[in-house]
């Protein structure tokens, strides 16, 4: 595998550092960059995982999702799969919901945006959560059933508000579950980006001996 | 107190001791028939005669106990017993589809307007062999596909399971138990390992076939484990399981108990078996579970509190003991002898003689 590749790109005024590495369809993966690391190496074993995170600190969701996408077309990628870790999932649910036909997927690692009682913080969350039930993109929240930042109570909220959502818990994991379970992530993961809602069904084997 | 009738559905014809697992050659299908229609008359009239709760038990490849799935015959009970609760002690959680388990707890649930008590066991290490499980994992699965079961019986919206002994990619349960959260909880165990999980669980904990100085120290363990969690087990969080035989008499109680079949062991009956099992981490911090089993007199089982044996006055005052040393607020009564008219008079001995003198303890 070449070694991965990092610099600097703008959209719309905003500047976000990029670490790219793997080949194929192109992953999306919004989170501080070369975090969980392993889990980001077995994906990008089947995928091209362009790892992107704002250069200090990022607007609102909404703006900062137009300004990903100008971005983006500086990379060539026009449609993608899209990963986003803990804080990122707002913008990957505002990108998700205004670039409908360039996102495949959306897979959210411990989305810190609704609570587990089905709360948001802020207005503009509000209004975006309000908008969740239009998302027809296939869907992946996983939370980690040791997580008190992104309880696994609230992925049932998930659920409720979006229309194709797959809610996986990752058993004795915390809010660093790529880190703490990444191949158990990876698996998930890799399993959803190949297959989207497919995954439900097993392909994988049990047959012992020949 | 309150007190449970365990009957084990064991066989009533002829079996050679000491071996596991049984060759089924020995099994006659119409005696293992009329050994159930026993083993449901026993509990219907434990219903009648007012134990609080009757206990099925998971047990395989053994005339002991012919329950293999305890689902099944706690389903039979359901339409059978129609006012003590159905204490389901329990599935052998760590050989088992948890999904499965907490599927059918939650139909028996519904089955008996919720008076289901959930045991989740670790099981006899003779149960390990028989579906081919390790058991120096049966902690990590035990943990794992409790927490699966108690999501399963909570949560609204459908889940899928990364775990590490289990993977699930949607788990939905119907129905969902009629009791909210779910029925009371109980594991077993001796071992400080099991005391810590339960208490760090908030589960009630019980002790089967050992002594009472044993549970007693094992009990001490699980409520400063407690503490140290938060929170304080009343005596309904502590069960202990000892056999039982009354009689009007005591010089009755030990005259039936010299005529009754011998005891079958599942834990010592297969010498690799005990011995593979001891090799790997099953016992834990608990080495006096290797030995514990070790045949005694009938008097040495009964001053060390392993079975309850005599008139209802002499039981009163072993239970008493059981309650005052262990603090054990439910008593789970296996019968100590299969003896027929003996055993359904002890049956009503217990539950007219003794139950209510117990019940203020």
């Amino acid at each position: 595998m070449n070694p991965p590749k990092e610099g600097e790109i703008s959209g719309d005024g905003m500047r976000f550092r990029y670490r790219e590495h793997g080949g194929g369809d192109a992953v999306l993966w919004l989170g501080e960059l070369g975090r969980s690391p392993l889990l980001r190496e077995i994906v990008a074993k089947q995928s091209r995982v362009v790892e992107l995170a704002p250069r200090g600190a990022a607007p609102a969701a909404a703006s900062t999702a137009r300004a990903l996408a100008e971005a983006l077309a500086t990379l060539g990628i026009t449609r993608f799969d899209l990963v986003a870790e803990d804080q990122y999932a707002a913008v990957a649910l505002a990108l998700a919901l205004d670039r409908a036909k360039a996102v495949t997927s959306l897979t959210l690692l411990a989305p810190v945006l609704i609570d587990a009682k089905g709360g948001v913080a802020t207005e503009a969350d509000e209004a975006l959560v309000a908008r969740l039930a239009t998302l027809e993109v296939p869907l992946l929240a996983v939370f980690g059933t040791k997580d008190t930042l992104a309880p696994p109570e609230a992925g049932r909220h998930y659920r409720d508000r979006l229309a194709n959502c797959n809610l996986v818990l990752v058993y004795d994991a915390g809010h660093a579950m790529g880190e703490e379970r990444p191949e158990a992530v990876a698996e998930l993961v890799t399993d959803f980006l190949r297959r989207r809602d497919l995954f439900l069904v097993r392909q994988t084997s049990d047959l012992l001996y020949h | 107190m309150k007190a449970s009738l365990f009957a084990t559905s064991r066989y009533t014809g002829a079996t050679p001791d000491g071996v596991w697992p049984l060759p089924s050659k020995y099994c006659d299908p119409e005696t293992a028939a009329r050994s159930m229609d026993t083993t449901i008359e026993q509990f219907r009239l434990a219903d009648v005669f007012g134990f609080d709760w009757v206990t099925v038990a998971e047990h395989h490849y053994s005339s002991f106990s012919m329950t293999p799935n305890p689902m099944i015959f706690a389903g039979a009970l359901s339409q059978v017993v129609k006012r003590a609760k159905i204490a389901v002690l329990g599935p052998t959680l760590p050989i088992l589809n948890p999904v499965r388990v907490a599927e059918e707890l939650a139909m028996l649930d519904t089955m008996t307007g919720g008076r289901i008590i959930a045991g989740m066991m670790r099981g006899t290490p003779n149960e390990y062999v028989t579906y081919n499980f390790n058991p120096s994992e049966s902690r990590a699965r035990f943990a794992e596909a409790l927490e699966i079961i108690r999501r399963a019986w909570t949560e609204p919206q459908p889940f899928g399971w990364q775990g590490r002994y289990y993977q699930y990619r949607t788990i939905s349960i119907w129905p969902q138990p009629v009791q909210k959260p779910y029925p009371p909880l109980y594991m077993s165990g001796s071992s400080p390992e099991a005391g810590e999980f339960a208490a760090q669980n908030r589960i009630g904990l019980g002790f089967a076939f050992t002594t009472i100085a044993a549970a007693a120290k094992a009990a001490a363990h699980y409520r400063a484990q407690a503490r140290e969690a938060g929170w304080e087990p009343t005596p309904d969080d502590v069960i202990y399981r000892v056999g039982i035989h009354v009689a009007d008499t005591d010089e009755q109680a030990f005259d039936d108990m010299s005529r009754a079949p011998p005891r079958i062991s599942l834990t010592t009956a297969n010498r690799s078996i005990t011995a593979g099992v001891a090799a790997s981490s099953y016992y834990g911090r608990d080495e006096s579970q290797v030995t514990r089993t070790a045949t005694r007199t009938l008097q040495d089982r009964i001053e060390t509190g392993q079975v309850l044996v005599g008139s209802p006055e002499t039981i009163v005052g072993q239970a008493r003991r059981i309650r005052k040393e262990i603090g054990a607020g439910i008593l789970d009564c296996p019968l100590a002898a299969q003896l027929g008219e003996r055993t359904l008079h002890s049956i009503e001995l217990f539950g007219t003689k003794v139950l209510p003198l117990i019940r203020e303890l």
